[in-house]
């Protein structure tokens, strides 16, 4: 009798909690001059003040071919000022008991300062310090670009970590919010001082930024404080190309990490944003799934961004029972789609009743204001969000959930092998030379297979003859590279050696930071250095899928496997490479990808190599070669333009060619290091 | 008929007064019980939850001998009290539950969105009114500390606070503190948890705080209707256990380098240079900028990072210190300039604005880690119970007060080699930064 009457009161009390407002602060605005708006949200007897402010500089604000530059950027704030040192900085905010982080979002990049009350005005004055004047110099970009390399490097070793971007990746398609948030190491050796520089000038600006301070703090103190260290703040914001929404996808896709004990599975689904009055809804379809809908030890997340969110379950399992795994996740989803009145009834309760909880600290007041207000929503919206859990429609959830999401599952193929069966097509996250199981889109004529064999063959004999191909064991090449990015140039050198059967190092420095991948068979690892401090990360199967792809694609290896009987070279038409006609053969390499060749009408030498088309069957990425040496008997091309989507991406040169030559063989032992130092070779 | 008064009454109160608001995080009103139950009650009119929690005096320095393992399995037996999903009725409400046993206290809390305060009352009142342990209850949680165990991930250096605990408080019950759960002797049996359950546990016994958002007279009045007339049992008294002399010890562990720890043991948190104790942690080793950070690792280049931390119990404390080596630094070097470096403090007094920098760190730490209801009842529950009234209120006020001369005499105090374990960890294979 006691125990009925108890759950009574708890559910009396619940429904009663749908109906109350608690006391929430009153937000206090101000706006400056140059268009700040400062925002209070008192909270009297804490002792304790957070300052957060937000800028449109987050993931949607990056120039397209400028991935992870919203981060480099934000981490440039921490480095110091144009009157400060990053060790000054460190030390005023250790004697001010203060702490400091930036943090980057798909839509906004945030410098969070929290301290005692007492010290609220040394903290504004340090804040605005770091977004007013950042330092931008070599020593803090380098440093910012060597904690970058350390997170990335960290983040390759955690399977969860990239599964949960690659399901981002995969949901959001080609729109910003689909890009990692840090960028990828490629982006990070190809970003400049003056990219930072430029997206700070452009994004870091007062007219759309909003700072809030919540916590004990006197308004009129506050906001005399914020006038006095942010008026000088000027320039205005440079809003970045409109983006289409992104579209809702689908499909199964797996993801080789090979040597991982446990496959991690992903199941995404599109939502609406947080400027879409429905995207409550997606909160009370997170309850009712955490309310146990989900199998035991799966997750669920739901992540709201302003134009769009992205509701993820996940678990992590046995790679044999991947299969059943998903099939249960799936189930619980799709579970959502007729969810009973009563159960609806409950997650709304638990959605209010988790609400409250998300309002408790300064962070949090901030946080959630923040996160309104850059959806569009009014200043008083943490008032209305609860009644909102209450009586938001469900049935965009139920559409959306029939419709299906994106499945994912990330671990090692070899033993997942056959699980996946039942399940639906299977596509394979790709990173460059990765194994693509597509072919070409009509059926292949014996006669296009025995002019492609006779136009291989005409191609190696042109480049020096099997044979002699097949003498090369050891190249090493040394080019300078010119990377283009948004019409600015990046100039590195690039050394790559291969020994054959399956050796190769590929090192690009570029100034005073020097990434190694090394291929060593069946492991691998890249060595980032930066100065004197150096990062290690052991590569897994895609990344060294990746590698075996460029190990393959120089002319040697490229001619020898489009030769072999298993390549089934057919010949695919005409083309143009440089004004000259070339007929194009296409093979399948013994990696298992489609490449296309452009063989030139005059001289038969290979002056175009297409690799990987997309499962659309577009080939997006194409090396056009020219200017051919001849060494040990081979022709091979010494200059190399590489073109994405027709776009120039990058020139190389060739400046040194050593073939058959002494190889470095400390070169593939792994380095042992110890806190950023090289300590030993294994 | 009265237990359908009593919530009735609660949330009619909760939905007819407005709250009020304290000037503190830990300002709070007390009101003893007519048996012995002390109501600590912390209202904030600002905060969008409420935590209810009670704190007994049951943790493992009260087990006697043989029944080591016991305040754990009471608690979880008492808390589950049968239940196949414990916390379903305050996560349907989207809040949690919890329970912690320590080595002086037990504490079950509920903490609930601010409406909901009357299901959180009766969720921790009925683990105090529960059933009777059975054997099966008994292998239930004995299964699921064994689970605990397995599954607990701990770092290197949380392993090695706990081998230092068990260095510097040998034979006493504070040695066995950071180590894992214990599930306890099969001799434990359930007559032996309900026994814990009825003396140690019994509501009579606790401090019930409620902290957040309630109206302070009708959470009185629902927690009167809920316990007052439950009998008061006598609490058996332990006699404090003496610890031998502090070790001095090597482990080996799966760590890339080498690490040194040192400790001493200090005076509880009820002590009157507890509050000075702390912030001498926090000058030794509070930031990469204190003592031992400028002497260990910008100095003498000895270690990688060097911390300090102050850990209080209340019948004593650990001051904990932690160079993590650098690779070719000399072993002997490094645990003499950590002493030294500690010793300094106690010959000369530190300076004003380095205690000052200390107390703001402290201060601010405090600050952030008292915003929830939660936190702020675990504050308010935890010094009530070990310390005694207005405890976390008079830490704060304490914290103000400290001055350069303070450190400088509680560093002669308890920095001494009687009080002092030493713990290296060493790598378990050379080479293991891989």
């Amino acid at each position: 009798m006691i125990r009925r009457l108890l759950r009574l009161v708890v559910v009396v009390s619940a429904l009663a909690a749908l109906g109350a407002t608690p006391h929430l602060p009153q937000p206090q605005t101000r706006t400056l001059a140059n268009g700040l708006r400062v925002v209070l949200l008192e909270r009297p007897g804490a002792g304790i003040v957070q300052v957060q402010l937000q800028v449109p500089a987050g993931l949607s604000a990056e120039p397209g071919a400028r991935s992870g530059i919203a981060s480099l950027t934000a981490q440039l704030l921490r480095q110091g000022t144009t009157s400060r040192t990053a060790a000054e900085m460190a030390a005023e905010l250790d004697t001010l008991g203060a702490s400091f982080v930036v943090n980057v979002t798909r839509d906004a990049a945030q410098v969070v300062a929290g301290a005692r009350t007492a010290e609220l005005e040394s903290v504004l004055e340090l804040v605005s310090d770091a977004v007013v004047n950042p330092r931008f110099d070599d020593e803090s970009f380098q440093l910012a670009r060597r904690q970058v390399a350390g997170q990335l490097g960290q983040m390759a070793r955690m399977p969860s970590a990239l599964a949960d971007e690659r399901i981002a990746a995969l949901v959001f398609g080609s729109h910003p919010y689909g890009r990692p948030l840090r960028g990828d190491l490629e982006s990070l050796v190809g970003a400049t001082r003056e990219q930072a520089r430029e997206f700070h000038r452009d994004h870091w600006r007062p007219d759309r930024a909003v700072l809030v301070i919540a916590g004990d703090v006197d308004p009129v103190r506050a906001f005399a404080a914020t006038a006095e260290w942010f008026e000088r703040w000027s320039g205005r914001f440079v809003a970045p190309p409109a983006v289409p929404a992104p579209a809702a996808r689908s499909g199964l896709w797996l993801q080789d990490l090979d040597g991982v004990p446990m496959a991690e599975v992903r199941i995404g689904l599109l939502t609406p944003g947080r400027s879409d009055p429905a995207f409550p809804a997606w909160l009370v379809a997170r309850e009712a799934l955490e309310g146990g809908r989900l199998p035991a030890a799966a997750a669920v997340t739901l992540n709201g961004s302003r134009d769009a969110g992205l509701l993820v379950v996940s678990a992590s399992a046995r790679p044999e029972s991947v299969g059943v795994v998903v099939r249960r996740l799936r189930r619980s989803l799709e579970s959502l789609a007729s969810l009973p009145a009563s159960d609806l009834a409950a997650a709304r309760r638990r959605a209010a009743g988790t609400w409250a909880f998300s309002l408790e600290t300064a962070g949090q007041l901030s946080a959630s204001w923040l996160a309104g207000d850059l959806a569009g929503q009014p200043a008083t919206h943490l008032a209305t969000q609860r009644a909102a859990l209450a009586q938001v429609p469900f049935d965009g959830v139920a559409s959306a959930v029939r419709a299906g999401g994106v499945t994912l599952v990330a671990g090692p193929a070899v033993r997942m092998k056959g699980r996946l069966a039942g399940l639906g097509p299977v596509d394979t996250v790709r990173v460059g030379g990765a194994a693509d199981e597509s072919g070409p889109s009509t059926p292949v004529t014996e006669e296009q297979r025995n002019a492609g064999r006779a136009l291989v063959q005409a191609a190696v004999l042109a480049h020096g003859g099997l044979p002699r191909l097949k003498s090369v064991f050891v190249s090493e090449a040394t080019h300078e590279l010119q990377l283009l990015a948004s019409g600015r140039e990046v100039t590195a050198e690039v050394r790559t050696i291969r020994v054959d059967p399956d050796r190769f190092v590929q090192t690009t420095r570029i100034l005073d930071l020097e990434q190694r991948q090394v291929l060593d068979g069946r492991r691998g690892w890249t060595l980032t250095t930066v100065g004197d401090s150096a990062q290690i990360a052991d590569a897994d199967s895609m990344v060294l899928s990746s590698w075996r792809g460029i190990r393959e694609s120089d002319v040697v290896h490229l001619l020898r496997a489009a030769a072999a009987p298993e390549a089934a070279a057919f010949e695919a038409g005409k083309t143009r490479v440089a004004d000259q006609a070339a007929d194009r053969v296409e093979f399948r390499s013994p990696l298992g990808q489609r490449v296309r060749l452009s063989v030139d009408e005059r001289t038969r030498r290979v002056v175009a190599v297409e690799a990987g088309p997309t499962p659309q069957g577009e080939w997006r990425d194409r090396r056009l070669w020219s200017a051919f040496v001849q060494l040990e008997g081979v022709w091979w091309p010494s200059e190399e333009v590489r073109e994405l989507d027709g776009q120039v991406a990058s020139r190389s040169r060739m400046r040194r060619l050593l073939v058959n030559g002494d190889v470095d063989t400390t070169l593939f032992r792994r380095p042992l290091v110890v806190h950023g130092q090289i300590r030993n070779l294994e | 008929m009265s237990s359908l008064r009593l919530p009735v009454l609660a949330l009619a109160s909760l939905l007819a007064f407005p709250c009020l608001a304290l000037a503190g995080p830990f300002d709070a009103t007390r009101t003893t019980l007519r048996n012995g139950m002390q109501v600590v009650l912390s209202p904030d009119s600002l905060a969008t939850t409420v935590d209810v929690a009670l704190w007994f005096p049951a943790g493992s320095r009260h087990e006697r001998a043989g029944q080591q393992g016991l305040a754990l399995l009471a608690a979880q037996a008492a808390f589950r009290n049968g239940a196949s999903d414990v916390l379903a009725p305050l996560e349907a409400v989207g809040g949690t539950g919890g329970l912690v046993t320590t080595a002086d206290y037990t504490s079950f809390s509920a903490t609930v969105p601010a409406d909901a305060f009357a299901g959180a009352l009766a969720f921790v009142a009925e683990r105090t009114a529960g059933r009777t342990t059975t054997a099966s209850d008994l292998a239930t949680e004995r299964a699921a500390i064994r689970d605990e165990r397995a599954r607990a991930e701990r770092t290197p250096v949380q392993r090695a606070l706990a081998r230092l605990w068990a260095a510097a408080w040998p034979g006493h019950a504070y040695a066995r503190i950071g180590a894992l759960p214990d599930a306890g002797s099969d001799k434990l049996t359930p007559a032996d948890v309900d026994a814990w359950r009825r003396t140690r546990l019994a509501s009579s016994a606790a401090v019930i705080t409620v902290s957040g958002a309630f109206e302070p007279a009708g959470a009185l009045a629902a927690v009167r209707e809920r316990f007052e007339a439950r009998p008061r049992v006598a609490v058996p008294v332990v006699a404090p256990v003496a610890p031998r002399a502090p070790l001095r010890a090597t482990e080996r562990m799966d760590v890339p380098v080498r690490l040194c720890l040192v400790g001493w043991r200090a005076p509880g948190v009820g002590d009157p240079d507890a509050a000075a104790l702390e912030l001498l942690a926090a000058w030794l080793g509070g930031s990469p900028r204190a003592r031992l950070g400028r002497a260990l690792v910008e100095d003498w280049k000895l270690a990688v990072t060097a911390q300090a931390g102050l850990v209080s119990q209340q019948e004593g404390s650990l001051l904990w210190t932690l160079a993590v080596v650098a690779p070719d630094a000399d072993s002997s070097a490094v645990e003499s300039t950590l002493l030294d470096a500690v010793a300094g403090v106690a010959r000369t007094a530190p300076e004003a604005f380095e205690v000052e920098r200390a107390r703001r760190q402290v201060e601010s730490a405090l600050g952030f880690a008292s915003q929830t209801s939660r936190q702020r009842g675990q504050a308010i529950g935890e010094g009530e119970r070990l310390v005694g009234a207005d405890a976390a209120a008079r830490r704060l006020a304490a914290l103000r007060a400290v001055t350069g001369a303070d450190l400088q005499r509680v560093a002669a105090r308890v920095l001494v080699p009687a009080g002092r374990a030493t713990l290296w960890v060493m790598p378990s294979t050379d080479g293991g930064a891989r």
